[in-house]
């Protein structure tokens, strides 16, 4: 553009050049503008811009035929140069006359650098902007996915029975079947619970009386017998199975109401209850996850069968370490020969208690532990009778 | 003795009140709970057999209740319901004992008779009171080693002097342990029993085992031993 500049300034009559010191373009008239404007004629140089303060050779300028524009970059000289040939006439004459326009690379450079740095700062500020944006976006997705875990986790210890709390549209669904999942769990295992009682009722009633009608058989005494027992094993089975997520609860109180309610029925055994702590945690040491019908079960069946053995005393110890809950049970029996531990011991068996007339009460004992993955220990109580330990293992 | 039994199927019902009565006990009904509850606070009973699923007034319910009304007569559960928790759970509710069905009748005397001995706060089924000595299990009396025939009704008297040691009996009292619900209680026929009574264990009138204190009742005046084993 600016050799159009000099081109409309330029003027040519008899032979003699006719060109303004000072051009329209500012930049060809202030030194050091980084612009240089030059004309030549007949390769000779007959006018330069006033912003011309170190002239290059007129030799560096590009050549260029008349009509025709040339631009070369001197990497050398850090140059833009620039030429373009026009055709004046002049008394009938045509006179090619050479325009140039030199330019410094640094003031380009700088523009480059300057339009470079604009363009990092506000692609950073934008990509700032951007990133802050996306991060709330996500936080504000991944918070109640976050409360939906924790919650999740709740249930699973069985802490909360429904999840609660305010979650987005597309997680509210998620919710509600949850929920749903939870509470049909739950009718589903006292709808069960009260089958096997009512079961249980209706059947246990007629076989009182058929059991107490005189004069009835040894062999028919027997058979009753059985079914009884068949009853007690199969509708009194641990609730587990019925209910996946199950609550941590406090065995303690379990115990001490079992031997409360023994201490009733063998009113001359002594009952006793001993704790050895050594866990590092200090709170909820004694909590398992069993439910509670089970529990009662085990501890009921464990400590029934010690006080019928006991001649005089029933201890229940509680071992507490960090990975390890013992619930071990003494009497001052008679112990339980070696050969017998071994059956009890083995699973899958119809087992008896240890001492005759009892019913299945370890039978359920072994299930029940085979159920909540622990471990029974039958050894030789200090008392002198037997010690029969349940070892629950924490992940 | 006087005995509540709280049943609500009616074949079991009949079949225990039989038992019983052939065991000398006086026996009263309830098919639910609410009868059972109204029986506890109307009449004095030495033991109660509760069954647990009854219509109206759960049994537990009914314990509970009795025992906040400070009726502290020994209760045994007998019940269909035999897990342990439901076991912890009407012990706790003030039960004393528990037996699951199907049950044996033998086994419901021996325990229904235990409850009634260590309420009395004998530890062993042979109660003596100077040369009496009186066997709860076999239901026999001896009087200085001698066994001693007594009626069924002298039995009872004298059987609920024993297990009451330091207590004036009213008349309406004993009369109640000893007869059904339904005896007149404005009867006599106490009287005549206690007569007969010291008559037998104390012919010639030197030993006076049995106080009238006039206007109140009988007290038994011999001094318990300490129980044997």
């Amino acid at each position: 553009m600016m050799s159009y500049v000099l081109l409309s300034a330029f003027e040519i009559n008899n032979n003699v050049i006719d060109m303004p010191a000072v051009v329209y373009d500012e930049r060809l008239n202030i030194p050091q503008s980084g612009y240089q404007g030059y004309i030549k004629l007949n390769d000779s140089l007959v006018w330069q811009s006033a912003s011309t303060l170190e002239p290059i050779p007129s030799r560096s300028l590009p050549v260029a035929s008349v009509g025709e524009s040339r631009f070369i970059v001197n990497t050398e000289k850090s140059l833009f140069l620039y030429t373009f040939t026009a055709e004046f006439t002049s008394e009938n004459q045509y006179i090619p006359i050479q325009f140039s326009v030199v330019n410094h690379m640094r003031d380009v450079a700088a523009e480059h650098a300057v339009f470079t740095r604009s363009l990092w700062q506000y692609g950073a500020l934008l990509t700032s902007v951007v990133a802050l944006l996306l991060l709330l976006i996500l936080l504000s997705v991944i918070k109640p996915l976050q409360h939906l875990m924790a919650q999740l986790q709740q249930a699973e210890k069985g802490k909360i029975r429904a999840l609660t709390g305010h979650y987005p549209k597309e997680l509210a669904q998620a919710k509600h079947s949850i929920n749903n999942l939870l509470e049909n769990e739950d009718f589903q295992k006292k709808r069960l619970q009260n089958l096997g009682q009512d079961l249980a009722h209706s059947l246990k009633t007629p076989l009182s009386v058929m059991q107490n009608q005189p004069h009835l058989s040894p062999e028919l005494q027997q058979e009753i017998q059985t079914i009884e027992q068949i009853i007690q094993r199969q509708l009194n089975r641990p609730a587990l199975g019925q209910n996946a997520w199950v609550e941590q609860i406090d065995i303690l109180p379990i115990l001490a109401k079992t031997m409360q309610s023994l201490q009733k029925i063998y009113p001359p055994i002594v009952f006793t209850l001993d704790q050895d702590i050594t866990a590092s945690q200090s709170h909820n040491v004694l909590e398992l996850p069993i439910e509670q019908t089970d529990a009662y079960e085990l501890f009921g069946n464990l400590i029934d069968n010690a006080a019928k053995a006991a001649r005089s005393k029933v201890m229940v110890q509680i071992t507490r370490e960090d990975k390890r809950l013992i619930v071990a049970v003494h009497d001052d029996g008679t112990g339980i020969p070696t050969a017998q531990r071994k059956n009890i011991l083995e699973r899958g068996q119809r087992l008896d208690t240890y001492t005759s007339g009892q019913g299945i009460g370890m039978a359920m004992v072994s299930d029940i532990t085979d159920l909540y993955h622990a471990t029974l220990q039958i050894t030789e109580s200090d008392f002198g009778g037997a010690k029969v330990a349940v070892i629950f293992t924490y992940q | 003795m006087r005995i509540l039994i709280t049943e609500d199927n009616p074949k079991l019902l009949i079949q225990l009140d039989a038992f019983f009565q052939e065991q000398g006990f006086s026996v009263d009904l309830a098919d639910d709970g609410e009868r059972a509850q109204f029986l506890l606070t109307e009449y004095s009973y030495d033991a109660v057999i509760m069954d647990l699923g009854l219509p109206k007034i759960e049994g537990i319910d009914v314990i509970k209740y009795a025992r906040k009304k400070q009726i502290t007569v020994p209760i045994l559960i007998l019940t269909a319901r035999d897990n342990w928790e439901q076991k912890v759970l009407g012990l706790d509710a003030g039960a004393d004992d528990y037996l699951t069905k199907p049950f044996h009748l033998e086994e419901l005397l021996a325990r229904i008779k235990a409850l009634i001995r260590r309420s009395a706060g004998h530890a062993s089924s042979l109660i003596s009171a100077g040369p009496i000595q009186l066997d709860l299990t076999k239901q026999l009396v001896f009087l200085d080693q001698k066994e001693l025939e007594l009626t069924a009704y002298e039995y009872k008297v004298l059987e609920y002097l024993l297990l009451n040691p330091n207590k004036v009996i009213s008349k309406t009292e004993l009369t109640e342990h000893i007869y059904d619900q339904d005896f007149d209680l404005d009867s006599n026929v106490i009287e005549v029993f206690v007569g007969r009574l010291r008559k037998k264990i104390d012919p010639d009138n030197t030993l006076k085992p049995i106080e009238t204190l006039r206007g109140r009742g009988y007290k038994l005046s011999l001094t318990q031993s300490k129980d044997s084993v």
